[in-house]
């Protein structure tokens, strides 16, 4: 037997060996965790190994992802991952590239032919979707994050261990709409005005009418002020953009200038109008003709990426960048942020500048601006190879394939931090805390049961949604009274005195693979004041069986107390968040994946933390933009 | 640069201009922690290396290249696109000692020959003399077995970091101790004569200063005496006002930082102790800033107080007022340090004027590992039973393995996953040494796979 196969037969003993070579990894991500961990498993000898990233090869990707070569930069990252180790692997590899959250590519039933799960991706969103996958197949998941020096590994065993959502993370910042359209008073404020609203405005959508559907989103929204005045005048700002667009859409450069001096000069003049507004704040101070002009004489191309420029120079690169981007819009149609695209982070970057200074903000250099635009969380190959590594190493433990440290049950499994000891007092490299139990206030692993419905396509076009609840009410003992809920479409299916829909057939009502639905009990027991548990379904069509094939999952949905007003919003708001990708984006930054550190460090931060975010800020529901802006990190 | 995006927001250009110059020695054989750690070398950006081989020929042999990832050493140098030399010779015990001082650091790899740490241990035990100094860069050394392993850490001089990067920047506003210009922009705001606008556009320092300036000298000066009288005192914002609300939050950053200070005079007077007893090794940067420091203590014995650094803490205000109150303790800053400048120009001249600007933006941070003076043998001598037995093993003394049997079936062989984690620590401590930047490990791990343990103590 040679080196590799005779090492890892040493460790684990000849039976566990034959596991290993059966057993078959999902590899969620092929980024700078990805890579390692591609090496680390195949080099453990797993017998069969599937690798998904939605990402393409970036220059910046080089300094750790180092199965990836200059060459091979646009290149997408799973199948260029898989070429460059097959010439040793022993083990089966099967590259995709794809959004794992995308149902039609990767369906439930996909998943459930493997026995782990790594997680090596950026983002909380993919993050949490994972992890409820691996609740819903009952698969064991290995979830990991860097960012710069520090990293973290947590096993989650589903419904033994702690789930990844059991812990509550940093959700994406938010801040209120008027803050970013009327009153900025950091930095970020304006990047996201530039980045999230006008770059958004101008390049990334064609132009669209301002139909009845938007007038009705814009009803419901949440602007974070009561002031009429001001809403009215955020309103018509967003149709006068519109016209904008148009300008945009001409290709004559020589109008870049009104797109100046309708943002900079009429809209601040207009605001400066809504008196209330000012009362407690300092007046913005607009742009003037003669800024303009003066930036005529600049020569953009001597400007560097790491100095701060001056105001004229930051017009001039706006009116310079901004005529390359109205050229490529002509071709491309439209033209999506990307911080790697210098073009655009130009744009944005110069366009916040030039707000910045009028609300007499202190401006940033194109560097610095690209990390808050980008989201860019600083990554080095060291902390990715030690991460990888534990990973790999953990679920052997996982698996329970150490015969001399036997797991005698899930929580004597460990988690692993490392911190990058900056302070030499603390003498820790890595923390270890051995797993948690399940929070019983989770709203994905405890609160609801999950499950898989399975259900055959002609079942589809003939059971009615009655015929269904009827079905359910029955197998799990719920009562007459229960909502049913499509948590994937966000629409209220059936409940008590809403029965219009319980003769159409679950095809009518657009149900179909990937869909969620959720049961819940309105009822209840009176004498005992107990509730039958909220039941979440996953629907699953399968294609092999008989026309009347349909089948719950055997599970038991057990009897709860009443759950408290507060915690069933919490309820609400896990599931706005989930689903509510459809809705008109509310604006908001990325999520900070600085929330991996936070478990270790979250008290000392709490009281240091600057509390004006917390105290001001409302919270705006999160949207489409966590889908959107998925971008490559470790 | 686009290359290094990522990892410049670390270090910045200052770091990476270190690591693309920097030297490094790795003496071991041809394994997959020499492999790896070479490759977590060179993805950063590396760029000069000499490999003192120790394989022998029956080593390799055995050492089947079935477990290695790269099937040519030089398949590792084409990870970086730019240009990578590597100097391969084989170890041999008669090096001479000038050839040390090529590099910033030495990292030892798994070797099994005694002979080789005998042979470093001799370079340190010849005796001091000036004209004929030794020249010995920090080593690292580092092994891995089964599902375990270790990285220790040698310094021969003091290792110093300034941008030590701590998680939470620490700001001094010594309010206590004002000088005429804070006092001047304090005295012109006038808290009964400001309008309700004005005031609550007030920064929350200036309700700190003018609590500080209202409590009596005869009383105690305490976070809770201003807290108290931020409490009682009658002003026309209500208590919402989030700058009022800060007043009181940050209320402990009024007071000159007794602790801090505390803390730097100790690191001052530990690293003048430890280099006025060694003359081994010391690289240019050790040098600049042990010379910063004897300059700083001349200037805290004529000025008394650790200087502030001129930046402070973002806060709500009028961003007139805030933009004023930057200007103050700036220039603050800029005087005192064109006095500690005076300083320098007559002890080091030739220490650039880019270093001085560091040294005195990060007085506050410093941080220094202490160097040793043992011979590097003394290591089995450590009380970490696995530690021990871990060198047992490397060194081919089995038979004084101390530990659990059970153990022992995984402690003989490569587990490709652990060497990947025990190189990936080597190289992030390599590059916390040649940046300066972050304080490494001082100056011991062990790594014990079997619960994911990391533990770390001082030889
Ligand atoms: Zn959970």
């Amino acid at each position: 037997m040679a080196g590799r196969e005779s090492n890892i037969v040493k460790i684990v003993g000849i039976e566990n060996y034959e596991k290993i070579r059966n057993c078959k990894c999902l590899l969620v991500g092929a980024g700078g965790i990805g890579s390692e961990l591609l090496k680390d498993l195949i080099l453990m000898q797993f017998g069969e190994i599937h690798i998904i990233d939605l990402d393409t090869i970036d220059l910046s990707n080089l300094n750790r992802q180092f199965l990836f070569r200059q060459k091979d930069i646009k290149q997408p990252k799973s199948t260029t991952a898989v070429k460059a180790v097959s010439h040793f692997s022993n083990s089966k590899l099967i590259p995709y590239q794809g959004n794992i959250m995308d149902t039609n590519q990767f369906p439930l039933h996909w998943f459930n032919q493997f026995d782990i799960i790594f997680n090596a991706l950026d983002n909380l969103a993919a993050r949490r979707y994972v992890n409820k996958i691996a609740q819903f197949l009952s698969l064991p998941l290995l979830e990991s994050g860097t960012s710069g020096f520090d990293g973290y590994i947590q096993p989650i065993i589903p419904h033994l261990t702690e789930c990844f959502d059991c812990t509550k993370k940093e959700t994406p910042k938010t801040f209120p709409v008027c803050t970013i359209r009327s009153t900025p008073n950091l930095p970020i404020h304006c990047i996201v005005w530039a980045k999230n609203f006008l770059f958004n405005e101008l390049f990334a959508s064609s132009i669209t009418e301002n139909n009845q559907d938007e007038q009705r989103l814009e009803d419901k929204q949440d602007w974070g002020t009561e002031d009429k005045e001001e809403i009215e005048r955020i309103k018509q700002e967003t149709n006068e953009l519109h016209e904008l667009q148009k300008i945009i859409y001409s290709k004559d450069s020589s109008k870049i200038v009104n797109i100046l001096e309708k943002l900079f000069i009429h809209d601040i003049e207009k605001l400066l109008l809504i008196e209330n507004l000012w009362k407690t704040r300092e007046k913005p101070t607009s742009l003037t003709l003669e800024h303009i002009e003066s930036s005529k004489k600049i020569d953009v191309s001597k400007l560097k990426l790491d100095q701060i420029w001056s105001l004229e120079e930051q017009i001039a690169k706006f009116i310079n960048v901004t005529e390359i981007l109205m050229n490529r819009y002509s071709i491309e149609k439209s033209i999506e942020f990307d911080k790697d695209d210098e073009d655009t982070l130009e744009f944005v970057v110069t366009a916040a500048n030039i707000r910045s200074y009028i609300f007499g903000i202190s401006m940033k250099s194109v560097f610095d601006s690209k990390q808050i635009a980008g989201n860019i969380i600083p990554a080095i190959a060291t902390t990715n190879a030690i991460i990888a590594g534990l990973s790999s190493i953990v679920s052997l433990r996982v698996l329970n394939l150490l015969n001399y440290a036997n797991v005698k049950k899930p929580t004597d499994i460990n988690m692993a931090f490392t911190s990058k000891a900056s302070n030499i007092s603390n003498q820790r490299y890595l923390s270890n805390p051995n797993l948690s139990k399940p929070n019983c206030n989770c709203a994905v692993c405890s609160k609801v049961c999950r499950g898989v419905l399975e259900v055959s396509t002609v079942k589809l076009q003939t059971s009615t949604l009655g015929e269904l609840i009827e079905l359910i009410r029955t197998t799990f003992k719920y009562p007459n009274d229960v909502s049913v809920l499509d948590v994937s479409g966000q629409r209220l299916l059936a409940d008590f005195d809403f029965d219009d829909l319980l003769d159409k057939t679950l095809e009518d009502l657009k149900l179909g693979e990937g869909d969620v639905l959720l049961f819940t009990d309105d009822e209840g027991d009176e004498d005992s004041n107990q509730f039958r548990k909220s039941l979440e379904l996953y629907i699953a069509v399968v294609s092999d069986k008989s026309d009347d094939y349909i089948k719950l999952p055997s599970i038991e949905v057990p009897l709860i107390e009443k759950i408290e007003e507060a915690e069933s919003n919490d309820m609400e708001e896990e599931i706005n968040i989930a689903t509510n990708a459809n809705e008109e984006t509310i604006i908001l930054i990325d999520e900070e994946e600085a929330l991996e550190l936070d478990k270790q460090s979250k008290g000392k931060r709490l009281e240091r933390e600057d509390s004006s975010d917390k105290d001001n800020i409302k919270k705006i529901r999160t949207t489409n933009t966590i889908e959107d802006d998925i971008i490559e990190l470790d | 640069m686009e290359k290094y995006d990522r990892q410049l927001r670390l270090w910045g250009d200052n770091g990476q201009s270190y690591i693309e110059s920097a030297n490094i020695c790795i003496i071991g054989p041809h394994n997959p922690l020499l492999q790896e750690t070479l490759k977590n070398l060179i993805l950063p950006g590396f760029k000069k290396f000499n490999w003192l081989n120790t394989s022998d020929s029956s080593n390799i042999q055995s050492n089947n290249n079935n477990d290695l990832f790269f099937n040519d050493i030089n398949d590792i140098l084409k990870l970086n696109e730019d240009k990578v030399e590597l100097s391969i010779e084989l170890w041999n015990n008669s090096i001479d000692k000038s050839f040390w001082k090529n590099f910033q650091i030495l990292i030892i790899l798994s070797i099994n020959d005694k002979s080789i740490i005998s042979y470093f241990d001799n370079l340190l035990s010849l005796p001091k003399n000036d004209n004929d100094s030794l020249y010995l860069p920090p080593i690292i050394l580092a092994h891995s077995i089964g599902l375990f392993g270790y990285v220790h850490l040698k310094f021969f001089n003091p290792h110093f970091i300034l941008e030590t990067h701590p998680d939470y920047p620490r700001y001094d506003l010594i309010l206590d101790k004002p000088w005429p210009q804070l006092k001047q922009f304090m005295d012109k705001l006038d808290l009964t004569n400001l309008n309700d606008s004005l005031i609550s556009q007030l920064p929350y320092v200036v309700f700190l200063y003018k609590a500080i300036e209202a409590i009596p000298n005869n009383e105690i000066k305490s976070t809770t005496s201003i807290k108290n009288w931020l409490g009682n005192i009658d002003l026309p914002i209500n208590n919402g006002n989030l700058n009022f609300i800060q007043a009181k939050r940050y209320s402990y950053l009024a007071f000159y930082d007794t602790e801090s200070e505390a803390r730097i005079l100790k690191i001052l007077k530990d690293a003048v102790k430890f280099e006025s007893e060694s003359n081994l090794w010391r690289d240019n940067f050790n040098n600049n800033v042990i010379k910063l420091v004897k300059c700083f203590k001349i200037y805290l014995d004529e000025f008394k107080f650790i200087p502030i650094n001129g930046e402070i803490p973002d806060m709500e205000s009028k961003s007139e007022y805030f933009i004023e109150l930057e200007k103050v303790y700036r220039a603050k800053s800029e005087s005192d340090k064109e006095k500690f400048k005076g300083i320098t120009r007559q002890n080091c001249p030739e220490i650039p004027d880019d270093f001085i600007n560091l040294f005195w933006k990060n007085i506050r941070n410093i941080a220094f590992v202490k160097p040793s003076k043992k011979p590097i043998h003394y290591i089995w001598d450590t009380s970490d039973l696995l530690f021990r037995d871990l060198l047992e093993l490397q060194f081919g003394t089995e038979n004084n393995v101390q530990m659990d049997e059970k153990f022992q079936l995984s402690l003989v062989v490569n587990s490709y996953s652990t060497s990947s984690i025990i190189a990936g620590i080597a190289a992030q401590e390599v590059l916390k040494v040649i940046t300066h930047q972050y304080v490494p490990v001082d100056d011991a791990l062990v790594y014990n796979g079997l619960d994911d343990e990391i533990n770390t103590f001082s030889i």
